[in-house]
């Protein structure tokens, strides 16, 4: 049954996501798959959203090539395994039946009622307590930045030799070093001036800048175009793949 | 004048201390954020426990006069006062119409985080059967993750738990009070 008309809206998230759908639209147990029927199925869905131009993620094709396996080990006859093996068709089948109980747990959450869609609060006052202890603003980081790349501005060199080039990790390790030897906090500018060349500092800064976002760190001004004091907010090293993790490929 | 358990009420309307009442109302309307019991006795001197709860249900009940905009909750370990849910169009709009929104994506990873914690990257990713690395960043910018400790095992990898905020996001008094799977089926 196919139709130029036929208009899928469902986006899916991940291959699990789109064989859940399949399953459970033809209604069927996870634990009783027939593996032909629902890799030929996954396989028809997968050659439409090629057809729609949806850029197909590497997992969605990995998925693909264990269905197909799973479909091969159903048609052919089987040697008896000499030893009991874990049965691959069971472990999608558990994968699923997991996958299963998030999606429902993701439901129970949404049916919540949520700050901020059911129920509103009062937002916190303006006024603080203590020393005022505001984020730091752009441009107070922006001037910090520039002063420091003039003030260290390097003679223009005769010879230029790259090393290999430092990634935002190597500067976050480095930052996160300098900091632990300065026990959890240190001053901005200090902190770039450790870092050596310009080429570090400028990753430096970067490095300090995604670890706030991720909340590794923290920034405090006490007076407006003051020392930033970098604050360390983590026990161990943190997870460093989260600075430079792929963006998730999902089909939009 | 006496509840129907039969023991008089000191006070009418109610039950509690009116200036007691009165007092917690106002430390909770200017919080905001929800205030845990031991922090209402820090800055109430003199006031004991008891008598701070009696007047947390008097306030409570107060609230459920059908004239009552406002709601009292039990929310992550202390008590908050929001608009009643049945206000929350009219809210919404007053506020600018900017509802929390949450992803599908990022709604199974809080629930994988929620109900399993503390759980590390891999194993929501083989839950997910997808790269989560963006959603988990992104929901710790939003302060509704957090980074726990390091998992003893190879690699050493980081665990997450859910924070104080994503109780709040979610009306929860405490982690205890998530929805069971039961209780999800009977709504159905």
């Amino acid at each position: 049954m196919s139709g130029a008309w036929t208009i899928h809206t469902q986006v899916f998230d991940g291959p699990l996501d789109l064989l859940l759908y399949l399953v459970q639209k033809k209604g069927l147990n996870p634990r009783e798959l027939s593996m032909v029927e629902i890799a030929d199925s996954y396989l028809a869905y997968l050659a439409r959203m090629t057809e729609l131009h949806l850029g197909l993620a590497a997992d969605y094709l990995v998925m693909a090539s264990t269905l197909i396996w799973l479909k091969s080990l159903e048609l052919l006859p089987r040697k008896p395994a000499l030893v009991e093996e874990e049965d691959p068709a069971e472990a999608l089948a558990d994968q699923l039946i997991a996958y299963q109980e998030v999606k429902a747990q993701a439901a129970a959450l949404d049916a919540l009622p949520r700050l901020g869609r059911e129920q509103h609060r009062r937002e916190a006052m303006e006024e603080g307590e203590g020393p005022l202890v505001s984020p730091v603003d752009a441009f107070g980081l922006l001037e910090l930045y520039y002063a420091m790349l003039q003030r260290h501005a390097e003679p223009p060199p005769t010879h230029q030799v790259h090393g290999p080039m430092p990634t935002l990790e190597d500067a976050c390790r480095e930052v996160i070093g300098l900091l632990d030897l300065s026990g959890g906090s240190a001053e901005l500018g200090w902190m770039l001036r450790e870092l050596g060349a310009q080429r570090e500092r400028v990753l430096g800064f970067l490095g300090v800048l995604e670890m706030t976002r991720l909340r590794w760190l923290s920034l405090e001004q006490r007076v407006h175009l003051g020392p930033v004091q970098v604050s360390l907010n983590l026990d161990g090293d943190p997870d460093y793949g989260l600075l430079s993790g792929a963006v998730e490929e999902e089909i939009a | 004048m006496s509840d129907p358990r039969g023991e008089v009420v000191a006070f009418p309307g109610g039950g509690g201390d009116p200036s007691l009442v009165g007092a917690i109302e106002a430390l909770l309307f200017a919080a905001g954020a929800p205030v845990p019991v031991a922090r209402l006795l820090e800055v109430l001197p003199g006031r004991e426990r008891r008598e701070v709860q009696g007047a947390l249900e008097a306030l409570g009940r107060r609230y459920q006069a059908p004239e009552s905009g406002l709601s009292l909750e039990e929310i992550a370990g202390g008590w908050q006062l929001r608009t009643d849910a049945r206000f929350a169009e009219a809210v919404g709009a007053l506020m600018g119409g900017k509802t929390q929104r949450l992803s599908k994506a990022a709604l199974e990873v809080l629930a994988i985080a929620a109900y399993r914690q503390p759980v590390t990257r891999k194993e929501i990713e083989d839950l997910r059967g997808v790269a989560s690395g963006a959603v988990v960043r992104s929901l710790l910018e939003r302060g509704l993750l957090r980074v726990g400790s390091r998992r003893d095992e190879p690699g050493r990898p980081l665990e997450y738990r859910t924070t104080a905020l994503f109780l709040e996001l979610f009306s929860l008094g405490e982690l205890r009070d998530l929805p069971t799977l039961r209780e999800r089926r009977e709504l159905d």
